[in-house]
């Protein structure tokens, strides 16, 4: 037989995919991303809507700490999440030179991952700190119901800003020592799979 | 994410590569419940990663190189299983009704013969068996397309000697 007829002969096998478990795993996907964006949406509106009551009743330093709080509940979320699925975004290899591709394409991963417990973070304290902020010196007449009045404007501000840049940058170096953690995990695991191959137990 | 419309366009795209994500991804695993997993999986990811994919000509490839990389890790999970999990004693080794005539019978001939070859090999002339030209494979698996000309002139000649031997 020519080579022609092999290649032939070994596409004509066409095996028929099963679509209805494939669509439950979309279906599964599609609803666990409208999960994680509610979540988002519940935690950034929660966390104006506290830090401007707070900041309406004159607990001037309050926004700050809500918006810790409240982006700590969200750093825990999205490490959850993350946790439970980042497992699965792993590529392995077969040679050295794709296993420095996957290495770098697995770095590249979780340091995303990093930029965006580090960026998103102190971003979503910060806003909820703004508007709260500008929310309760501009749009509401707190004169009579609070002292906030009487509060230096840039402190209002600078208040949440502050705590929200600290919880950011605490999120970071925690995901940082994790990413280092990765870094090394996969190293070892790409040298056991090479020395498997090598030894042809696979 | 893609659009929810897009379901039937995924569809046709499933029926029209099923056959190439299947027959790569059995390169790698001899179960067929366990290639079906793959199967799966693959066209999971392929449909996370289709908004991705900026060139529509290079499809092929691009799916290609997601079953690849799939069936990869696999293997790695394969490989810190129990070694009893690892053999091939739950291989379905017996043929389907369809299989013990004719152009079925040498194709499962070829099958079982690709089969035999290291899982470094069997990757290779895979995407060759599949059309794939030299610097396609090159990409998918990231090597080098001269080390893929090298070896797959040794692995078609090794292909062939154990076809040969087995007729």
């Amino acid at each position: 037989m020519s080579e022609l007829e092999y290649i032939d002969m070994w596409q004509s096998e066409n095996t028929p995919i099963a679509l209805g478990p494939i669509k439950t795993h979309i279906e599964d996907e599609i609803s666990l991303r409208q999960r994680f964006r509610r979540m988002i949406y519940t935690v950034h509106g929660l966390t104006i809507i506290i830090a401007l009551g707070f900041d309406l009743y004159g607990l001037t330093n309050w926004p700050g700490l809500m918006t810790l709080i409240t982006t700590a509940c969200l750093f825990i979320q999205i490490y959850k999440m993350h946790k439970s699925r980042g497992n699965r975004q792993v590529s392995a290899v077969l040679t050295p030179r794709e296993s420095l591709v996957a290495a770098l394409r697995q770095n590249k991963i979780n340091l995303r991952n990093a930029w965006i417990f580090s960026h998103v973070i102190p971003f979503s304290g910060l806003i909820g700190g703004l508007i709260g902020g500008l929310g309760s010196r501009f749009f509401v007449n707190v004169d009579h119901i609070s002292n906030s009045a009487n509060t230096p404007f840039l402190m209002i501000i600078i208040w949440p800003i502050l705590i929200a840049c600290l919880a950011g940058l605490t999120a970071s170096h925690i995901i940082g020592k994790r990413v280092v953690k990765a870094k090394t995990a996969e190293r070892a695991e790409l040298q056991k799979r090479l020395t498997l191959l090598d030894a042809g137990l696979v | 994410m893609p659009p929810v419309n897009h379901d039937k366009q995924f569809e046709a795209l499933l029926s029209q590569y099923g056959g190439l994500i299947y027959r790569i991804a059995s390169t790698y695993e001899r179960r067929p419940a366990l290639i079906d997993e793959l199967v799966q999986e693959t066209a999971l990811a392929i449909w996370k990663a289709l908004p991705d994919l900026q060139d529509k000509r290079a499809l092929k490839p691009y799916i290609a190189r997601i079953t690849h990389n799939i069936s990869v890790s696999h293997i790695r999970k394969a490989v810190k299983r129990p070694e009893s999990e690892l053999t091939d004693h739950h291989t379905d080794s017996a043929p389907q009704p369809d299989e013990t005539t004719g152009k079925a019978l040498m194709r499962r001939r070829l099958y079982s013969a690709v089969l035999t070859l290291p899982l470094p090999e069997r990757q290779i002339i895979g995407l060759y068996l599949e059309g794939f030209s030299q610097k396609d494979s090159s990409e998918i698996l990231g090597l080098s397309p001269n080390h893929i000309g090298v070896k797959l002139t040794r692995i078609r000649r090794k292909l062939k000697t154990i076809m040969d031997t087995s007729t």
